[in-house]
């Protein structure tokens, strides 16, 4: 019997439809339909959902509160697994999601009236029969309700005479009617009502044809151009699009639908309308507010560095729309400091110290008042906490709401009464407990915000139900998606699943249920295109069983008009020129940046120019523990420290090993404070305990070397000298100078990493520190030119190096002697005058202005490089490393 | 595939052995030896026989593989629906067997063909995923989370939240302590060494878990021992009592030559006052290690009978016992060097780990111990806070929920009663956790109850030891089975896919470089030959070419003159230059894409090498990042804007520490017009900033990836950009969308480590018939030519890993902790550990060497580099490259070339210039947007609209709806009772009922009290209120929640009219009920006036339709405020 819904609606017959969106497809076809007729005013149709209709009846009993809403049952069943975990030990790792399906299958159960006894199950069916047993135990005790009850007691409310019923009543869009819904029918039929079932709009004639496609992107491409084809043509027809797997298809479906249908949308990025409708949303959790919302509940202290930086960049706090740039300024200064994490009260201290973000530190401040709470109370208190929190930080910040926005925030209040409706059945749990189900609950929740039905709807199969269009496109018909992949629900025993032919339970339901399916969907309009995709994720496949021996479509030659595509094929010719010369320099006082201008200006003039001049360096990303850099600085400062005091070899010498100790130990205490204070932050104690010994061993290890060396008197420790390279004036520091035997001086500069003295003889000289020295001090002065590397590795410690003066150090002697043939040079003088040309034509290179992208060893020198989306050194072909990296994957 | 039927191969008995459906196979399959096709005559003859298609279950190594077994199935089923054979011969076996296994689907009712989910073709990670699905609650999981992409994020999560316990006062921070201090203080190495060591978990965890540290100790010396043990043994027997006795009576002698000489450094002391032979007992290793020194020089080769001199303890001298001792150990030497499987075992002795662990690497050991199941532990809690699991935590679970052969669960005995067949491809690539998901899915198997296993590989084939491949399974599976199940090994040997000579050619150099012998320790495979089926052809099968020294433009060069050669040789033929590692092809993809040869490139080019992604990837820092000052920069330099760089020194005019986004402000104001920026670059900034600026203040309010597209949209990102480069693009939205935290990247630095394992797409437009790819992608793919450049390429090192672990199949488990940082000694253990497994790499090596070969129908071309002496003699190549192994056979077929003069400049020197849109461009005209909206209805409540203002957090809004909504359930229910039914104090009598509404809707238990006084007070008062009665009684043509809809502006309007009649003087009152009440301070009169304000219009349409219901009668509208028993017309 397939009696038109909307007759029975005129007629004052009620409507139930399987879902929401039928209903509102229904009222505004009646609506439709009124309004052709002329009508002005009607009464509204009683066309509403199957479950809205449950709960009407029940507000009718006056029964509706006895039913638990969706966050209570599943809250409910959560805890009844939860207390059975905790009786057998086992952990699960998706709780929610289990509750999720085992409530499935509760239902699913009471939808068919049957029943299983635990022999009948394995372990996971007889786990399942304990949750529920324990919720139906629970329920009756608190005389709760859920879908499944709601209906047995409505039914039996009709059959008993308890309520009205209508005179004619329509099931709409049922693909299925279970044993439960069937009992309701003869409860109403018993009392007279006329009850009958649609399923299809009226039968229109079709030519189903399918339309192979290389893969998913392609088909919606097609589909989207077909559709915006035939809109063109007939503005009023309206359109389904059809996707069995929405879930994998809807961000390809939204992105290319939005770009073939509003193009010049496209480019504004608001958030207007969409110009189609799609049946899935996109979860709560995901809008920009709602997430701030959600972090700024969950940030614990102390803070990682990437959090402090979210914090400083979301708009969605107090205070950000005016301090927006000296946050961003915050956040790059904390990260240079070089910690990965921060407490709450250091964090606070440091900002208020930071120009303009005053109200940011006040926000830190609320975050460091509000701190953990340990007591267990019930949601809903915790609801009341959470709300002064995100009011306290000034959530959802000062930039004004838009729309989309203001739905959300809106959904973020709903959200927080839903946690609080939970009180009913929750004991008090820990803030970190409600704080989960908050974050369950809004990433569960799916938002869609409000817009006007279009003409182009999307949806999934089973929604597609009763609705009626003029065209309709299928999308994703291979193999593996119709008849679905069977998909039955652990927790009821297969084979009663297969008996009572419950959905998803075997291959065989699947079949027919897509058999059913199908033949409904290619008659849902007078155009049916059916796709399916060659390929899916590299793997090939083959169209759906039930595409076999349709005719393939003749489409119109399908016409793109996505913005990405038509502004590429616009065809400009770009520009082409040549960008290496900027202004020269105009100071002649040191210019800031020291031997790093040359050392960059060596490796390549752009990165200097773009490191110094234009001041551009790549936001620091500190990790956990210390860096490298402080690492060095460290060892640094210790030996700084040290020779300070005792000043030559003879006092190291001299020095009992007691003594020696306390120095090493007292100078690391130092150095580790000293970092402290710049970073204004102290170290864990037992990460600082451990440095401390580091510290102290590697600068005994070292020590130990020095001591075997010739003897020799420290001159200078970090002394600042000035220096003049061609036009260009810097500041620059040495390590350390040692007077020698000989009275030359040996030039030393400590390093941590490993060392390169070919750097010193290479064309671009790039590592120019100790030559720049040489170079001012004169070489004959010069004795010995050295890397002092510092490591604990005994094989990797020592001096590294060039050295003029006789009998110190041979292997650095014969280094220079090897270097000087090389290079056809006499003696130490010919180095140090090939440092000075060279030297020399850095700083005017730099001076000049020279920037031209011109790296010493691309694959080297560009591979660690901050600067590579800015010299556009791509654009002449890729920096593969040369590295050997293996494996192929 | 076979297309020649000519040949029939020599294996074809064996092939039809494979296909009797009694037996269990394990079957060696070389390349091109037909097995996919083998596997699909196997199903096909299985379903011919089993009840249901579900008895059999065929798992593959890759999603892909099983995409293509499946099509080829069906493909075949449907084909066989067909009457006529097909031409090819090799084809009429399957078209057979399948025209009978469709028969029996007939015969059944299975209608595979529309049902193919009844065919089980499977991933072993679709299968862990189906057992792990089909029991939520015995595997631990509860329902399947989903898999991450890259579950390196989630290691290294639980690796640093491991870490931050070294400040705590649990068990892991002494651990922690005392492995950091091990590791010189260093915390990231420690934590990427722990996420290195998650990430294999499925191979450690089982052998940490049981007992802990203090019962592990004696059991790992045990082991050690054991493994020493079996050294010495194997060293012994391959010496031979009679050879090791005559060693002792020489060694004794000349170690007392040397006792006087060398003293206590005398490397053959143990040898002294000995005359026994050694034992195989750890306290003899002295022993053997003195007669290694005897035989073996210290760079570990066999010592030359000349190399006998004092300096060894044989003096110089021509009588005995001088020349006659040096005699006999020169023959012993002799006898030797014809035996180099027994100088392998002697050298293996000096290899050997310690037998016991010293007490400083114990305790770094027992750390290890400790913290590593901790470190699962917390890997577990992140994968139940982002609800993501990785590969091994799926199979780990199925595992569990099947149970073992002692407790096998409920599910794995279903399982048992429906599997009967299981076939495993690429079984040489099995990795420990598979093969005992294997072994504990066929526990009940019963030797000859008609259930069969088989597995095919080729275990010259297993090239993924990175991801936990172990060949040895494969080797172990062939000699002992799987369980009960003993598997009867076949072996394929016809190649159908190379010409006789390559075949030959094979034939002739693997067996030299494979090992002679397995060892499933070492994964060492012995080669097997293949018997050709093709004929020969004329042109040479295999060329050598070494380029010397080492010049990667000139091997380029000759690539591309290789590929030109082939093309003229075969123009339709397929070509493919696989590479070891895609960076080896740095000079080769500049080189063709000079000379114009388009290839499509599989997985070479990374995705952040390309400038358009570059520039969206600086485009999303600047929009996320305001000082990101790299990222802006870069921005205003992209082709969309093209600053110069004078204009990028004017605009941000030392000033180091602004934003860029200030900077712009300023410049667009009318000073900025002063900064001295020409005329055309203000041109472009003026296009250009707005854009910016507008983009960045959309920030979060739509997802990033639409932020990032509609302002390279805006900007003119897509002009210059190619449909490769856009789909590109699309790669690069999607890894966006993926990462996408609320419109914001939580750590940016995700982005660009995401980014670096992607990929640019091939190129579409190119011919596929030149392809670039790496030999592992090439597996399973043949070509008509390869190209092989790089092959003087040493293999890269392996990271060191905090714990080194090899199973010995006799002996147990040996571990090894990390030496520690500073140490410059050698850790004999550690060592002996890494040198099986550098054997392991070096055998692997070998193998992808004949995997890259064996994909070659007609030629195969080797391109290699060796270094030059001073002489300009070329040497051997690098020792640890594929060409050095392959060296000794292929020299004298080599051809040299010495770098080219004639290449191009050096690439250094092409300078990037800079590319840009004229100043003066404009946005194409675009399509308009379609007016798709279907006239829709609205509801009069004005639900939907927001009201920007004042947002008020707390709850008490939402408390004020829920009270509103039971307020006029009440007042409603009152009407249909009837007011005689509702004296006042049957209010407190509803008092539990009300209770739980409010509760049901969501009022805080806090709040239930004071929400439900003011629901009472509202209905108290109403009832108490003259006025309230009135509204309330029994009046003519009454009705409540009444819903209508009527036209309003051509648009159909939906109304819910709380309360309407007609009262004695015929007037039709429209009332709706509100819940407010006035605010602090304001008095009723100006409340009422708000509200009367605020409801007009919803009031007026209420009133319009009614009227035009009934244009007869006159429609009063008036709110009632139940609260203070308000009453407010409207006019």
């Amino acid at each position: 019997m397939n009696l038109d819904p909307l007759d029975i609606a005129a007629s004052g017959g009620t409507v139930l439809t399987a879902n929401k969106r039928l209903a509102r497809e229904l009222v505004r076809q009646f609506d439709r339909r009124q309004m052709a007729a002329g009508l002005a005013v009607w009464p509204s149709p009683a066309i509403l959902s199957l479950s809205a209709w449950v709960t009407r009846q029940l507000q009718l009993l006056r029964r509706e509160h006895r039913l638990l809403t969706d966050g209570q049952l599943q809250r409910c069943w959560e805890l009844a697994i939860a207390a059975d975990a905790a009786t057998v030990h086992r952990d699960l790792l998706q709780l929610p999601q289990t509750a999720r399906r085992a409530r499935e299958a509760h239902l699913l159960l009471e939808s068919y009236c049957v029943d299983f006894l635990p022999l009948d199950g394995d372990e996971d069916q007889a786990a399942f029969l304990r949750w529920r047993s324990a919720w139906q135990e629970r329920a009756g005790r608190e005389g709760w309700l859920d879908q499944g009850s709601a209906l047995r007691m409505v039914t039996a409310a009709v059959a008993d005479g308890a309520l009205d019923v209508p005179s004619s009543l329509v099931l709409a869009g049922f693909d299925d009617l279970t044993p439960a819904v069937t009992g309701l029918c003869r409860g109403l039929t018993g009392r007279g009502c006329t009850v009958s079932s649609w399923d299809t709009p009226a039968v229109v004639v079709s030519q189903p044809a399918m339309w192979p496609c290389s893969d998913p992107a392609e088909e919606v491409r097609s589909c989207a151009c077909w559709a915006r084809a035939l809109l063109s043509a007939r503005p009023q027809a309206t359109i389904g699009v059809v996707v069995p797997q929405l879930n994998d298809y809807q961000p390809l479906v939204e992105r290319i639908f939005r770009a073939e249908f509003d193009p010049a949308g496209c480019l504004a990025g608001d958030e207007g309308p969409e110009p189609f409708t799609l049946s899935l949303g996109t979860p709560l959790a995901r809008e920009g507010v709602v997430s701030a919302a959600l972090r700024l509940l969950a940030l614990a202290d102390p803070l990682r560095i990437e959090e402090i930086g979210w914090l400083l960049r979301s708009p969605y706090l107090a205070g950000a729309a005016h301090e927006w740039a000296d946050r961003a300024r915050a956040d790059r200064e904390l990260r240079r400091r070089g910690r990965g994490s921060w407490t709450l009260a250091a964090l606070q201290r440091t900002l208020r110290r930071l120009p303009g973000v005053a109200r940011m530190a006040d926000v830190i401040e609320v975050l460091a008042t509000k701190r953990h709470d340990r007591r267990r109370l019930l949601p809903g208190e915790w609801c009341e906490q959470f709300a002064h929190l995100l009011a306290a930080c000034g959530w959802p910040g000062g930039r004004g709401l838009h729309s989309r926005e203001f739905q959300a925030v809106r959904h973020v209040k709903e959200l927080l009464g839903q946690l609080a409706a939970l009180d009913r059945v929750s004991l008090p749990i820990t803030r970190g407990e409600a704080l989960a189900l908050l974050q369950r609950l809004a990433a569960e929740t799916v938002f869609q915000p409000e817009g006007a039905e279009t003409r182009v709807q999307i949806l999934g199969m089973l929604e597609a139900s009763g609705f009626a269009f003029d065209a309709v496109w299928i999308l994703g018909l291979h193999e593996g998606a119709l008849p679905a992949p069977p998909r039955p629900n652990p927790f009821i025993p297969l084979p009663l699943q297969s008996r009572l032919r419950m959905p998803h339970a075997d291959a065989l339901r699947e079949g027919e249920f897509a058999a059913k399916v199908s033949r409904r969907l290619f008659a849902a309009a007078p155009t049916v295109i059916l796709s399916w995709p060659h390929q899916v994720d590299g793997g090939l496949q083959r169209p759906s069983p039930l595409l076999r021996g349709l005719p393939t479509a003749a489409l119109p030659p399908l016409v793109s008009v996505d913005p990405a595509r038509v502004i590429s094929s616009g065809r400009v010719p770009l520009e082409l020129l040549d960008d290496a010369v900027a202004a020269p320099l105009t100071t002649r006082k040191p210019f800031a940046g020291g031997t790093g201008i040359l050392k960059d200006q060596a490796l390549c003039p752009f990165r200097a120019f773009a490191h110094h001049r234009l001041r551009a360096r790549k936001l620091d990303a500190p990790d956990v523990g210390l860096d490298e850099m402080a690492r060095g600085s460290l060892i640094h400062v210790v030996l700084e420290k040290f020779w300070r005091d005792a000043r030559s070899q003879t006092a190291l010498r001299a020095m009992p090993d007691e003594e020696l100790a306390d120095r090493l130990q007292a100078c690391a205490e130092q150095a580790i404070a000293r970092l402290e204070r710049e970073r204004r932050c102290d170290l864990p104690p037992r990460q600082r305990q451990l440095e401390l010994t580091r510290l102290t061993t590697l600068a005994r290890d070292w020590l130990a070397e020095e001591a075997q060396r010739s003897p020799f008197e420290v001159v200078e420790i970090e002394k600042e000298h000035v220096e003049t390279l061609g036009r260009l004036i810097i500041k620059t520091r040495v390590d350390r100078i040692d007077r020698l035997t000989d009275g030359r001086v040996a030039v030393i500069d400590y390093k941590t990493g490993s060392v390169q003295v070919a750097q010193w003889s290479d064309e671009r000289l790039t590592e120019p520190q100790l030559p720049i020295y040489c170079v001012g001090a004169g070489a004959e002065s010069v004795g010995a030119v050295l890397f002092a590397v510092v490591r604990s590795r005994r094989k990797e410690r020592g001096f590294r190096g060039l050295a003029a003066t006789q009998g110190l150090w041979p292997a650095q002697e014969k280094a220079l002697q090897k270097l000087l043939t090389e290079r056809g040079w006499t003696d130490f003088r010919e180095l140090c005058v090939h440092w000075r040309t060279t030297l020399t034509a850095l700083g005017d290179a730099f001076a000049n202005g020279v920037a031209t992208v011109d790296p010493v060893e691309r694959h080297k020198t560009c591979r660690y490089c901050d600067l590579v989306p800015l010299c556009r050194i791509l654009e002449s072909g890729p920096v593969i490393e040369t590295g050997e990296g293996d494996n192929g994957e | 595939m076979a297309s020649d039927p000519g040949i029939i191969p020599g294996d074809g008995a064996v092939r039809r052995q494979a296909l009797a459906v009694g037996g269990s196979f394990i079957v060696q399959a070389p390349a091109g030896s037909g097995k996919t096709e083998l596997l699909i005559q196997r199903i096909l003859a299985l379903l011919a026989v089993v009840a249901a298609p579900e008895e059999i279950l065929a798992i593959t190594f890759t999603r892909k593989a099983a995409a293509e077994m499946r099509k080829r199935l069906l493909d075949a089923l449907e084909r066989a629906q067909e009457e006529t054979p097909p031409d090819e011969a090799h084809a009429v076996e399957t078209w057979q067997r399948a025209r009978v296994a469709l028969a029996r689907d007939r015969e059944r009712g299975w209608g595979l063909l529309e049902h193919p989910a009844r065919l089980q073709i499977l991933t072993i990670d679709g299968l862990c995923a189906a057992l792990v699905r089909r029991m939520p609650y015995l595997s631990h999981f509860g329902e399947m989370p989903s898999v991450a992409e890259d579950a390196g994020e989630l290691y290294r999560d639980a690796a640093e939240r491991l870490c931050t316990r070294l400040e705590g006062n649990g068990p892991a921070s002494a651990a922690l302590q005392l492995l950091l201090a091990h590791l010189d203080n260093r915390l990231p190495l420690l934590r990427d060494l722990l996420v290195a060591m998650l990430g294999r978990r499925d191979q450690w965890l089982r052998h940490l878990q049981s007992g802990g540290a203090a019962t592990a100790r004696a059991a790992l010396e045990r082991a050690l021992a054991g493994y020493v043990r079996q050294a010495l043994a194997d060293a012994a027997a391959a010496l031979g009592s009679e050879r090791l006795t005559e060693l002792m009576l020489v060694g004794r002698w000349a170690a007392a030559n040397l006792a006087a000489a060398a003293g206590a450094d005398n490397p053959l002391a143990a040898l002294l006052d000995r005359s026994d032979p050694p034992g195989i007992d750890v306290d003899d290793l002295p022993v053997w290690l003195a007669i290694t020194s005897l035989l073996l020089t210290s760079d570990s080769s066999l010592r030359s009978p000349r190399g006998l001199s004092v300096n060894l303890g044989f003096p110089p001298g021509k009588g005995s016992p001088e020349a006659e001792m040096k005699q006999r150990m020169a023959a012993l030497l002799d006898g030797l060097n014809a035996d180099p499987a027994g100088v392998e075992r002697l050298l293996a002795l000096r290899r050997l780990p310690g037998c016991v662990y010293a007490d400083p690497q114990w305790s770094v050991l027992s750390a290890l111990i400790d913290l590593l199941p901790l470190a699962v532990v917390e890997l577990r809690t992140t994968f139940r806070q982002r609800g993501q699991i990785d590969f091994t935590e799926i199979a780990r679970g199925a595992l569990t929920a099947l149970g073992d052969e002692l407790a096998p669960t409920e599910l794995l005995l279903q399982l048992d009663g429906r599997l009967r067949h299981i076939l495993v491809d690429e079984f040489q690539d099995t990795s420990r956790t598979q093969y005992d998901l294997l072994a504990t899915l066929t526990a009940g198997w019963e030797r000859g109850d008609g259930r069969t296993l088989f597995l095919v590989g080729d275990p010259m084939q297993s090239i993924y030891r990175f991801r936990e491949a172990e060949v040895g399974l494969y080797l172990r599976a062939r000699t002992h089975g799987i369980g009960d199940i003993r598997l009867t090994p076949l072996a394929l040997s016809a190649n159908f896919r190379s010409q006789a000579d390559l075949v030959n050619w094979c034939n002739q150099l693997f067996p030299r470089l494979f090992p002679a012998a397995e060892d499933p320790v070492r994964g060492a495979v012995p080669f097997v030959a293949a018997e050709a089926t093709r004929p020969s052809l004329p042109a040479p099968a295999v060329t050598t070419a070494c380029f010397a020294p080492r010049d990667d433009r000139t091997e380029a060069n000759r690539v591309v003159d290789l590929i030109r050669q082939a093309r003229q040789d075969q123009p339709n033929g397929t070509i493919a230059v696989l590479v070891r590692a895609r960076t080896h092809l740095a000079a080769i993809v500049p080189r063709l894409k000079a000379v114009g040869l388009r290839f499509q490139a599989q997985e070479i080019d990374p995705l952040s090498d390309r400038p358009a992604i570059q520039d969206l990837l600086a485009l999303t820092r600047a929009l996320l990042h305001p000082a990101d000052r790299v990222a802006w920069l870069a921005v205003l330099r992209a082709p969309w804007c093209g600053l110069l760089l004078d204009d990028l020194l004017l605009l941000v005019a030392d000033r180091p520490e602004a934003t860029l986004l200030e900077c712009l402000a300023e410049a667009s104001t009318p000073q900025g017009l002063f900064t001295g920026l020409p005329a055309a670059s203000f041109r472009r900034l003026e296009r250009v900033a707005p854009i910016l600026a507008g983009a960045v203040s959309r920030k979060g309010r739509l997802p990033l990836c639409r932020l990032v597209e509609s302002t390279w949209l805006a900007l003119g990102g897509p002009a210059g950009l190619a449909a490769n480069d856009l789909s590109d693009v699309d790669r690069f939205l999607a890894l966006l969308d993926e990462l996408d935290d609320g419109g914001d990247l939580l750590r940016l630095e995700t982005l660009t480590e995401r980014l670096a394992g992607l990929f640019a797409a091939p190129d579409a437009d190119a011919p596929p018939e030149l392809q670039l790819m790496t030999i592992h992608k090439a597996k399973g793919l043949e070509f008509d030519t390869v190209i092989l450049p790089g092959l003087g390429r040493p293999v890269g090192k392996g990271d060191p890993s905090l714990l080194l672990w090899q199973e010995d199949p006799d002996h147990g488990l040996l571990l090894a902790p990390l030496p520690p940082a500073g140490s410059d000694q050698s850790e004999p253990t550690y060592q002996a550990l890494a040198g099986i497994h550098r054997d392991k790499d070096r055998l692997e090596t070998l193998r992808l060497f004949y995997v890259a070969a064996t994909r070659a129908k007609r030629t195969l071309h080797l391109l290699g580099h060796t270094t030059v002496d001073k002489e300009g003699n070329p040497a051997a190549p690098a020792s640890g490259s594929l060409l050095h192994a392959v060296w000794e056979t292929l020299e004298g077929d080599v051809r040299y070339f010495s770098p080219d003069s004639a290449v191009q400049p050096p690439e250094s020197s092409v300078r990037p210039g800079l590319r840009r849109l004229p100043a003066d461009w404009t946005q194409p005209g675009l399509s308009a947007s379609l007016p798709v909206v279907l006239p829709g209805g609205r509801r009069a409540s004005g639900g939907g609209q927001h009201e920007p203002g004042r947002l008020d957090l707390s709850l008490r809004g939402e408390e004020g709806r829920i009270i509103g909504t039971a307020v006029h359930g009440w007042l409603e229910r009152m009407v249909r009772d009837g007011l005689e039914q509702w004296p006042v104090e049957r209010l407190a009598s509803e008092r539990p009922s009300l209770r739980g509404e409010m509760m049901g809707n969501g009022v805080p238990q806090a709040r239930i009290d004071a929400c439900l006084t003011q629901v009472m007070t509202a209905l108290e008062n109403t009832l108490r209120s003259v006025r309230g009665r009135w509204i309330l009684g029994l009046h003519r043509d009454g009705a409540c929640e009444l819903a209508m809809t009527g036209v309003v502006d051509d648009v159909p309007v939906h109304a819910v009219i709380d309360r309407t009649f007609i009262d004695g003087d015929g007037k039709r009152w429209v009332i709706d009920y509100k819940t407010s009440a006035p605010g602090e301070g304001e008095s009723v009169g100006e409340f009422l006036e708000r509200e009367r304000e605020r409801y007009r219009s919803q009031l007026d349409i209420y009133r319009t339709l009614l009227m035009r219901r009934n244009p007869q009668e006159e429609v009063r509208a008036a709110l009632y405020l139940p609260l203070i028993d308000a009453w407010c017309e409207i006019d």
